[in-house]
């Protein structure tokens, strides 16, 4: 079923490559390949998973996205527009339309300032309110994260990481962007306040239609949030699909590695459960050599169904489904 | 539009109520709290002042005439309060005039040698790189060429200087150890993730390394800045004790040390040197120990509560 | 680990030629001939340029320069006009005055910060400590020179234990008594020198000492029934001897601005005094001689530290 929704964000073949320098003279003797050919489609609404253990590439990924991090090579498309070079992102204000969600709530927001300005700090970069709505709409946006505007005139230190995470969410939306990228936005917060900052999240998508590129290692919280799931291994992306492609017709078997992996709370199949993963992870090492070329990377995708590609071999494909 | 802004007033009130002050401000509580401290810092402001005020009323040039009667005048002699010198000049008005100049020279070496010492760090720091590397090799030598002889040099091929050219002369050379410490923890500031979210917000590099990085600096900076004043007031001082630093007949506390320097005045006329010695002393110990207290008030205000 | 001492190597050189330029540039400035000294800079300005212009010193500016390096390379460092006689003559006399007491006050710097920092890192929170840190904090604070213009008062004027000009007394006679004489003579100035650079050793072994006493390995140590005393001589001041040692060529340029004022406070025959009274006598050739020869000592000072640092394992809590 194609998704008829426009096309917020494609990357196309995107390359991010971080030399080594060595030698007497600190010359460039090899690169390491953090991102390696990642080529994806966000759709308005969506909620895309980048999945990925950590060095997967998928952090720096959302950070060329955003704008952080400069590409070596490939492209990036807003709306159809070539946005790859940093001149064309400036131009149409680029970081009004898509935002940023970072992982830890104790790094992302500056000490030294209060709520008021950290909330607005997007604002006024690129809107030009008078003093009051600004005030306004930053007490608005702490409303949409469940805080009250006692908030305000408060410093990050006073805040327990939970809630610091949802001030980061209500400075990402600030703007009403058409994208935010969440880095693993809820990595850092003990298991019951998850719940909460992703609700909040869901919350605030269904409200704006925004969408999202959410970041993560964990299956468990993306089976929660996603609708479309690309899963990251060694600079590549090795398979992508539907939450259903993914989770009930997984083909490569890192994917099926990490599924097994899943934290199960059920404890009366615990030993079968166990028994899965064990053969899982065997049959993942007896495997590797066919599902990784020479050089240890990633085999490129093939596409299975409409919405399913997968980096597998040919075999893999004819043989099961 | 009343309702809304009466709303907005409540909630204003409601905001203010729960506010907490910032870390600067913390440290300056804390600092307060020391009563070592406080009493250095009052009896410090006190003095400058006065010295700026009195020294309004002696009229310079007059002091400065050589006076045969009043050769070497014992201290307490009518109007000799703290003596005369081999001038028949009177050590008094030398002293006030001459701390005056010397703690003014002091405080602008300080402020332009911290200024310039602030943004050299954060630049250093923050772009990192080959700007980084090229201004880490201009450091690098700045440290190696010795700083007094050059000055010593420059003082002497200028036809005429005055106190404020001494000034900038000398800032080119004291910058170099605030702009170490202040890039050492700006280094340590531009990884972390507020600094990220602030390019990805579309914040300017300029108000990135002012407006958000250098405000976690910002006790940092007041410490070094007064523990630099302490080590400042030796550097114009050390350079008029050697003969170099104002020009002839401006008084300044080095050159009233180097009264010192004749073997009979160090003992037989101690008058002469001994005051201002005493003084430079008070001066430098009462300044370092209200940037001990700093430092220390910054340290204790340093683990806020966490959750 | 050759690579990084080469590249240090290396480094040097650009440094090198920059100090040069920068002080062929404030040279250049002085009148006369600060060069060579063949010109009197004392004399009118119609007869300095006639003399100047005999001397090739209207040439292009990197030709004159080019000729000074040559000459440098010669160990020409031109001559004085005051003493009507070679520069590195000259310096050299007075260089190994200004060695010598460098050296000592390295020394006792050695002498007594050691032991203090260790002591006071021993009795932790007690009196003693107390004692030691107010003592760093007055050294450290109060400018160089007046720590020396006073103790040159109390202890060589008031007290009389020291002498208080020279460098050696005119009726020491015979090899020992001359040695004497000399080593009586630095004591006072060395000594007071040494203070304000014993606080930093001071401190950092202080530090020291208090980290490795909370340390796991000392706690073993003691467990096992090691002495307190030999835990400090075997364990930690080895541990710490080793990043001083390899500070000690930073401590260069401090020792030379320091010559300045100890010479001239002591009438000590230095460099230091050298170059004051050289711009007095508005000797050039001296001067600009000292400032070059100055930064090239600091120069090399940085160096053997640069590399000394990069040797040992920079992981010893060197900051």
């Amino acid at each position: 079923m194609a998704n008829e929704k426009p096309v917020i964000l494609e990357v196309k073949n995107l390359k991010v490559h971080f030399p080594i320098r060595g030698g007497f003279w600190n010359r460039v003797v090899d690169n390491v390949k953090a991102v390696d050919g990642v080529s994806l489609k966000i759709h308005r609404g969506d909620t895309y998973g980048l999945i990925g253990e950590s060095g997967s590439g998928k952090s720096t990924t959302g950070k060329v996205i955003v704008g952080l991090q400069e590409s070596t090579s490939g492209k990036m498309f807003y709306q159809g527009l070539d946005v790859t070079d940093k001149k064309a992102r400036k131009k149409i204000n680029y970081n009004r339309e898509i935002q940023m969600i970072f992982q830890d709530p104790e790094l992302s927001l500056n000490p030294e300032k209060r709520i008021y300005d950290i909330i607005a700090e997007p604002l006024r970069n690129f809107e030009k309110l008078s003093k009051e709505k600004e005030k306004m709409r930053v007490i608005n946006l702490l409303d949409i994260v469940g805080l009250g505007p006692d908030s305000l005139y408060k410093y990050p230190h006073q805040f327990s990481g939970g809630q610091r995470q949802r001030i980061g969410v209500a400075r990402a939306v600030a703007t009403n962007p058409k994208l935010i990228v969440a880095d693993e936005p809820v990595s850092a917060l003990d298991l019951s306040v998850q719940a909460q900052v992703l609700n909040f999240m869901k919350k605030i998508q269904k409200e704006f239609n925004i969408s999202y590129l959410f970041i993560s290692h964990d299956l468990g919280v993306v089976q929660h949030m996603c609708n479309h799931i690309a899963i990251m291994n060694r600079g590549r992306i090795v398979e992508v699909g539907t939450k259903d492609d993914i989770y009930n017709h997984p083909l490569h078997i890192y994917t099926k590695r990490l599924l097994a992996s899943i934290p199960e709370a059920d404890v009366n199949n615990r030993e079968a459960h166990r028994q899965n993963r064990i053969e899982v992870e065997k049959f993942f090492e007896d495997n590797k050599k066919d599902y990784y070329d020479e050089n240890g990377a990633p085999l490129p995708l093939i596409q299975v169904s409409e919405t399913h590609l997968a980096a597998v071999p040919e075999s893999a494909v004819r043989g099961d489904d | 539009m009343n309702e809304t802004d009466a709303t907005l007033e409540r909630l204003e009130k409601e905001a203010k109520e729960n506010s907490a002050p910032s870390s600067l401000r913390l440290m300056f509580n804390e600092f307060k709290a020391d009563k070592m401290a406080m009493i250095s810092l009052i009896a410090i402001v006190a003095f400058i002042l006065y010295v700026i005020i009195a020294s309004m009323f002696i009229n310079v040039g007059k002091s400065m005439e050589t006076n045969i009667m009043g050769y070497f005048a014992r201290p307490l002699s009518p109007g000799y309060f703290l003596g005369g010198d081999a001038g028949g000049r009177s050590i008094a008005d030398q002293i006030i005039v001459g701390s005056r100049n010397s703690i003014l020279i002091a405080i602008g070496l300080t402020i332009l040698s911290s200024t310039f010492g602030v943004c050299y760090g954060l630049f250093s720091g923050y772009f990192g790189g080959i700007a980084d590397l090229t201004m880490q090799r201009v450091y690098d030598f700045m440290m190696i060429i010795p700083a007094f002889m050059i000055i010593i040099e420059i003082v002497n091929i200028i036809p005429s200087y005055n106190a404020i050219t001494l000034t900038l002369i000398l800032s080119l050379f004291y910058w170099m150890g605030t702009s170490r410490l202040i890039r050492a923890q700006t280094l340590s500031e531009v990884n972390k993730d507020y600094v990220s979210a602030s390019r990805a917000s579309g914040t300017g590099t300029l108000k990135i390394i002012f407006k958000q990085i250098m405000p976690n600096l910002s006790s940092l900076i007041v410490v070094d800045t007064t523990i630099s004043f302490a080590e400042n007031i030796g550097v114009e001082t050390g350079l008029s004790y050697l003969g170099f630093g104002l020009p002839n007949g401006t008084p300044s506390l080095g050159t009233l040390i180097a009264n010192a320097n004749d073997a009979d005045n160090i003992t037989t006329y101690w008058w002469t040197w001994l005051p201002a010695t005493i003084e430079i002393v008070l001066l430098c110990l009462a300044i370092s120990y209200i940037g001990a207290a700093l430092r220390r008030a910054t340290n204790s205000t340093q683990r806020r509560s966490e959750d | 680990m050759w690579k990084t001492i080469l590249r240090r190597v290396l480094i040097m050189i650009p440094e090198l030629i920059i100090l040069s330029v920068l002080v062929f540039i404030l040279s250049k400035q002085l009148p006369g001939d600060p060069f060579t000294g063949s010109i009197n800079p004392k004399s009118s300005p119609g007869q300095l340029h006639h003399l100047m212009q005999i001397n090739g010193l209207y040439d292009p500016w990197y030709q004159q320069y080019w000729n000074w390096v040559i000459h440098l390379f010669h160990g020409d460092l031109g001559n004085s006009y005051e003493y009507q006689e070679p520069v590195s003559a000259i310096i050299a006399s007075r260089a190994i005055n200004t060695f010598w007491l460098s050296l000592v006050t390295m020394i006792m710097t050695y002498v007594i910060g050691i032991p203090l920092g260790l002591y006071a890192g021993r009795h932790e929170g007690k009196l003693q400590d107390t004692l030691v840190r107010i003592y760093s904090y007055v050294t450290m604070s109060v400018p160089f020179f007046v720590v020396l213009v006073l103790g040159c008062w109390i202890f060589g004027y008031d007290l009389s234990w020291f002498p208080t000009t020279g460098s050696v007394s005119p009726q020491a006679s015979g090899f020992f008594g001359v040695f004497i004489s000399r080593v009586y003579h630095m004591i006072l100035p060395a000594t007071l020198g040494a203070l304000f650079a014993t606080s930093g050793i001071t401190q950092y072994l202080r530090s020291g000492v208090i980290d490795a006493r909370n340390s796991n390995y000392v706690k073993t140590a003691q467990a096992k029934g090691v002495s307190m005393d030999d835990i400090y001589q075997h364990h930690i001041l080895r541990n710490a001897l080793l990043p001083i040692a390899a500070f000690a060529g930073y401590s260069i340029t401090g020792l030379l601005g320091g010559s300045l004022f100890t010479e001239q406070i002591f009438s000590y025959p230095g460099m230091g005094l050298l170059f004051l009274n050289a711009v007095n006598f508005r000797d050039y050739t001296v001067m600009t001689a000292l400032v070059l020869l100055y930064g090239l000592l600091s120069l090399l000072g940085t160096l053997l530290s640069d590399i000394a640092l990069s040797v040992i394992d920079p992981r010893i809590r060197v900051e």
